[in-house]
């Protein structure tokens, strides 16, 4: 990887890349005021996201990545949208799509080839990150580290979690990340599995909740 | 061992529907079809082994007729007994077909697997215009009053739904509680029965999910407490899921019906019937 490749991936994995992620907790905040999720329960909790979620995702990133044809970007978006039975969820994950989308047109001079229509953002990041020129492992490893980020971020904003107990979450979840990764380059997009039900209940849940500072 | 096969049909005739059984192999048993009061033709589906071995590979496939309307229930929970070391995963099969206009009631009893059990489901619903369908399933964590909860050594829950030949839920969960923490807050907390209710109709306006998500969801929020707790919400086109966990199983029916009750009106406009008075 060049070092400008390496610079722009950085710049694609910050979590202030601006398309929004940091107005979603995708569930998060239904769990702390509904079954209290706690700080304590931080570590535990993301292991298991990254090995649900997390790995679903990094199978339709490297999907993303690989795609070559408009028709397979359509399939690969309605099976996302399939996937993600939560509405808040799969919309967020469009919306963040679309706006990436946008920034990689605009901001980036990236003009998009086939990837028009709806598009979930995980598959969005793999396509960006394999225009800007970066290997898929190093484009799946950014994405899980973006999103881990957003919601530990998200965490501090709704837990007692200081600025130095989120980088020790960071950085002891950063061997999950790699195996995460590893299992989902061997995972083909149709054998992929999402098993999280306390988490997606929680997800649909989410537009009831009294007060909310997230959109998801 | 069964390899065994259910082949069920069923045709709209003189403002009825009838059952056609064309192929029932042991343990699977269908003895007649009655009707129900809103209309549909009530089919109870039978195991007479009493449940599903290792290597057991059962294969259901339904097919409804334009504007045929069916409820099928079972007569009990489904068993998924500890299998031989060496058995393969018991496996069931189901693919079930809705022409134009029809209605599928799929209103099973629990599925518990046992401790070490192994098992897969796969389920394919294919819509056609205009069809409905009301599919629900209660997955326990095992025999409960035996001490058993998450004692099985894999369950696989694989199901896909089709509108007019675009999938609009796939749902492919798959369970190790040898392997990973099912207690995490990622996956079942607390809780420990899930249940999935799928209310589909293939066409119908977006604006009539997102009505009915409203309806179910504030139904969700009545029904969850300490022990329980729902959710609903609407899929990207032709359908609605509630899902729900809970930590016993004495209301999870009683949650159901009224689910089912609300949605069956605003969709059908007219009262969901249970297969049975008590459950």
């Amino acid at each position: 990887m060049s070092a400008l490749q390496f610079l722009q991936l950085l710049h694609l994995a910050d979590s202030a890349l601006p398309v929004g992620t940091a107005a979603h907790s995708f569930g998060l905040e239904s769990l702390v005021v509904e079954n209290d999720l706690e700080v304590a329960d931080l570590l535990d909790f993301f292991q298991g996201y990254l090995q649900e979620a997390g790995r679903l995702e990094a199978v339709f990133v490297y999907a993303g990545y690989d795609a070559s044809s408009a028709e397979q970007w359509r399939q690969l978006n309605q099976r996302m949208s399939a996937m993600k039975p939560v509405r808040e969820t799969r919309e967020a994950s469009l919306r963040l799509g679309k706006r990436l989308a946008g920034l990689a047109d605009e901001a980036f001079a990236m003009p998009l080839q086939y990837t028009t229509g709806p598009s979930h953002f995980p598959l969005m990041f793999g396509y960006v990150g394999r225009r800007i020129g970066s290997a898929r492992d190093e484009v799946v490893a950014a994405y899980l580290h973006q999103s881990l980020s957003g919601l530990v971020s998200a965490c501090q904003r709704l837990l007692p979690l200081g600025q130095s107990g989120a980088a020790t979450l960071l950085w002891q979840l950063k061997p999950v990340i790699l195996e995460t990764l590893a299992v989902a380059r061997e995972t083909q997009v149709d054998e992929a599995c999402l098993s999280q039900p306390l988490l997606d209940v929680a997800s649909s849940r989410h537009p009831g909740l009294p007060t909310r500072l997230f959109i998801s | 061992m069964m390899h065994a096969q259910l082949r069920l049909a069923f045709s709209a005739a003189a403002g009825a529907t009838q059952l056609h059984c064309l192929q029932q192999d042991p343990p699977w048993k269908v003895v007649r079809a009655f009707p129900n009061p809103a209309g549909e033709s009530l089919v109870h589906l039978n195991n007479i082994s009493g449940g599903v071995f290792g290597g057991d590979r059962l294969s259901l496939q339904i097919k409804l007729n334009p504007g045929a309307a069916a409820q099928i229930t079972t007569t009990g929970s489904t068993r998924i007994y500890r299998p031989r070391e060496n058995a393969a995963d018991a496996l069931q099969v189901s693919e079930i077909h809705l022409g134009r206009g029809a209605l599928l009631e799929y209103l099973p009893d629990s599925v518990i697997p046992f401790r070490d059990a192994r098992f897969e489901q796969r389920t394919d619903v294919h819509l056609e215009p205009g069809a409905t369908l009301f599919w629900w399933e209660v997955i326990a964590p095992g025999r409960v009053a035996s001490g058993e909860s998450f004692a099985y050594a894999s369950l696989r829950i694989n199901t896909r739904i089709c509108s007019q030949g675009q999938p609009i839920y796939i749902d492919r969960m798959s369970f190790h509680p040898q392997q990973v923490r099912l207690s995490s807050l990622a996956r079942f907390g607390s809780f420990r029965y899930l249940t999935s209710f799928m209310i589909c109709r293939s066409g119908e306006d977006a604006n009539t999910w997102i009505t009915l998500e409203q309806m179910l969801r504030e139904i969700a929020q009545q029904r969850s407490n300490a022990s329980s707790l729902w959710g609903a919400t609407a899929l990207t086109a032709d359908g609605l899921l509630v899902r729900g966990l809970s930590q016993s199983a004495l209301h999870i029916m009683e949650d159901l019906f009224s689910f089912w009750s609300s949605a069956k009106k605003y969709l059908c406009g007219r009262a969901a019937s249970p297969p049975r008075r008590t459950y």
